[in-house]
């Protein structure tokens, strides 16, 4: 009787289990997902050069990001020469926008460095459907960003046409292209951060 | 459901018994199994909150990974190690991470003396790496899971 009456119990609810499992889940489908991103790895050392942390973190692709993609693939009136395509990283110390209307303008005026605080890489490397900005090394002291001073975000930009050297902002150069919202990064007296910034089209099919 | 007028009816009209039902069920759950797999299932999404991330399910974008030094202090009762950990703070601090004070309380972060308690079997010589891996809310599957592991502290790699 008891036997029974567990195989009353038991039967119905594998018969529930198996429905489930034949039952899709209710899900978007990821196959139409947009594959390409943008990640920034972020590398915190020391006075002594040892690694301290390090962080790997998506970016926000901007608007301007996005129209600046068009205007580079597509023939249209907007043409941008070599020495003005995205190779900037800019470390930002404040509370980031991360809004895709987000501008270099709205970055640059949030933004409490007062330091050479954007790089550039004279040669970004693209093989494989990425472009690798970096890794560029920031330094606390006057350098990049002052003792005690917080990396809170990076923005990621176009650089100065007339110049490779260290600027203080990213408007001047041009266009904010992404934003990574990182883990605020305190950069004390001797210490630097390595930033690197992949831009990633690979698909699945390529 | 066991006693409901359907089981009843099957079991009278085509005289089925209980014992005869439940192997029925079993087969039919076997076969579901094996060919459908639970992937995407209904059933998958019913226990994906309690189940450990699957990272190749979740778009990389969404993943955010982290690594720290861990140093290791003393070794305490019950196979835990007190490491420590000076700069867990800047994981657990970053709105990415909605669970991080789960991660606090599961490795007993102390803010004041920053040690955490991890277990010895898990450590790899006096200084491994702590790595913490999260997905973000936007994540299609497993979104704000997280995971954490212990590797070799890599000199060549991780040190200028």
């Amino acid at each position: 009787m008891k036997l029974n009456n567990a195989c009353k119990i038991i039967s119905p609810v594998l018969f529930m289990i198996t429905i489930m499992i034949i039952l899709p889940a209710p899900l978007e489908s990821t196959s139409n997902e947009i594959k390409f991103y943008g990640f920034a790895e972020i590398i915190k050392y020391d006075e002594n050069g040892n690694v301290v942390y390090s962080q790997t973190v998506h970016n926000r692709l901007l608007d301007a990001g996005e129209d600046f993609i068009n205007d580079q693939v597509f023939q249209d009136s907007a043409t941008s020469a070599d020495n003005v395509q995205v190779a900037v990283i800019c470390i930002f110390q404040g509370t980031i926008d991360t809004a895709e209307t987000e501008t270099a303008t709205t970055f640059d005026g949030d933004n409490t460095l007062t330091e050479a605080n954007c790089k550039e890489d004279t040669a970004v490397a693209t093989a494989s459907s990425t472009a690798v900005i970096g890794p560029l090394t920031f330094a606390a002291g006057g350098t990049n960003a002052a003792n005690g001073d917080t990396i809170a975000a990076i923005g990621i930009c176009q650089p100065n046409a007339g110049s490779n050297a260290d600027s203080t902002d990213c408007a001047t150069n041009g266009i904010l292209f992404a934003v990574v919202d990182t883990t605020d990064v305190i950069l004390n007296s001797g210490e630097t951060v390595d930033i690197t910034y992949t831009f990633d089209l690979s698909s699945s099919g390529t | 459901m066991s006693n409901s007028p359907s089981f009843h009816f099957l079991e009278k009209n085509f005289l089925f018994n209980s014992k005869t039902i439940l192997v029925i069920a079993i087969i039919l759950f076997t076969a579901a199994f094996y060919f459908y797999g639970t992937s995407n299932s209904l059933l998958n999404q019913a226990v994906d909150p309690f189940t450990s991330p699957n990272w190749d399910e979740v778009a990389n974008r969404n993943i955010v990974k982290n690594s720290i030094p861990i140093i290791l202090l003393d070794e305490t009762f019950g196979g835990k190690c007190l490491v420590s950990a000076e700069n867990f703070s800047l994981i657990t601090s970053h709105q990415y991470f909605l669970k991080s004070n789960q991660l606090s309380n599961e490795l007993k972060y102390d803010s004041n003396e920053k040690t955490l308690l991890i277990s010895c079997d898990k450590l790899v010589g006096e200084k491994s790496a702590l790595n913490v891996w999260y997905a973000t809310e936007e994540a299609k599957k497993h979104p704000t899971k997280y995971e954490y592991f212990v590797t070799e502290w890599n000199v060549e790699l991780n040190e200028k």
